[in-house]
């Protein structure tokens, strides 16, 4: 397989809104886990599994605050890599199926240069985006996921350094699945949400 | 929600959240007095023939837990020349067991649970499995080797 063959999609990308329900059932059970735990100790029942025991109020609530945020980073870390996979795939079917379009003929461009596997997410698809695409509110979506890549890259590599993030206060996984359901939305990869009525 | 609907939900939130039925007070006196017959155990019967080694003092923790409120409990100080060991009992609302006290030593932190009764165990391990041993003059010696300098 040469660098410029287009023969390597795997199908086995999640969408965004896969990730999402995924998500919700995991809160889910964290909250009934919790939910059946402070029962048993309020009614001053023992419920003897090993990873509870002896542990107090205050040790149990850290606990499950614990499993909630990492479930949260996780999370945002994999709606941040399937919105990359969204955008690649995109271009890769772009290139593939020789579009006229602006966005695609700078993709076929980028893909003679670069082939499929060096293209660069930031510089040769969301700036593409960014100067190409006609799309209202396009330019500040791209930056702000841009902004959250920061933290796809501190997740992703174990969180070893200081992050600076794109937004100040950090983000939360609401914050960050509406960055990029923006995003693909404003690009076409995702169904507009229906108007509220 | 209309508005009874939203009374409704809070009234059986409420409800849902009252304490069960169960005497808080007694069970918090059993655990004082259980923690302070074990200290007495642990005095008077394994560490009798050590008196000439390690001084051995109480003194008074105020514990607050939920539904208990705060109450007074005794703690156990071991000392050895420049070192301490402390019993300092955690808690009794806690799961799985009748109360804990950590055993916090310059090296580590162990746990012992009161099962009730008299039984009391050392959690030697909570994964990949629990393994509790029975609190006896020999295995808290094991333990004060494990969170106390070498």
């Amino acid at each position: 397989m040469t660098r410029r063959s287009l023969n390597i999609l795997s199908y086995e990308e999640q969408s965004l809104h896969q990730v999402w329900g995924w998500y919700e059932f995991q809160r889910a059970l964290i909250g009934e886990e919790k939910s059946r735990v402070f029962d048993s100790l309020s009614s001053g029942t023992g419920l003897l599994t090993s990873r509870y025991l002896a542990k107090t109020w205050e040790e149990l609530d850290d606990d499950f605050d614990y499993q909630t945020a990492e479930l949260g980073r996780v999370t945002m870390l994999g709606v941040l890599t399937c919105t990359e996979a969204a955008l690649r795939v995109d271009f890769i079917e772009r290139v593939r199926n020789k579009k006229k379009d602006d966005i695609s003929r700078e993709f076929r461009k980028t893909h003679r240069r670069r082939g499929v596997q060096k293209v660069r997410l930031e510089e040769d698809i969301l700036d593409v985006w960014r100067k190409r695409g006609e799309q209202a509110g396009l330019k500040s979506a791209v930056a702000e996921l841009k902004g959250a890549l920061n933290l796809r890259h501190w997740l992703a590599h174990g969180r070893y350094w200081k992050p600076k993030l794109g937004r100040a206060a950090g983000y939360d996984v609401v914050e960050v699945f509406d960055i990029c359901n923006d995003l693909l939305q404003r690009v076409g990869l995702v169904l507009p949400d229906a108007p509220h009525s | 929600m209309p508005h009874d609907q939203l009374q409704q939900f809070f009234h059986e939130k409420k409800e849902k959240a009252k304490p069960a039925d169960v005497d808080w007070s007694a069970k918090r006196d059993a655990w004082i007095k259980a923690v302070v017959d074990l200290f007495r155990t642990v005095e008077d019967d394994y560490l009798h023939a050590s008196k000439s080694d390690v001084e051995i003092t109480r003194s008074d923790k105020v514990v607050s837990e939920n539904y208990m409120g705060e109450y007074h409990i005794p703690e156990l100080n071991l000392r050895v020349a420049d070192e301490q060991v402390v019993l300092s009992p955690k808690a009794a609302n806690v799961l799985g067991a009748k109360g804990r006290i950590d055993v916090r030593g310059d090296r580590g932190d162990a746990t012992i649970v009161w099962q009730g009764d008299n039984q009391w165990s050392i959690v030697v391990s909570r994964t990949p499995a629990l393994r509790l041993v029975p609190l006896t003059a020999n295995s808290l010696a094991e333990v004060l080797r494990g969170v106390m300098r070498p």
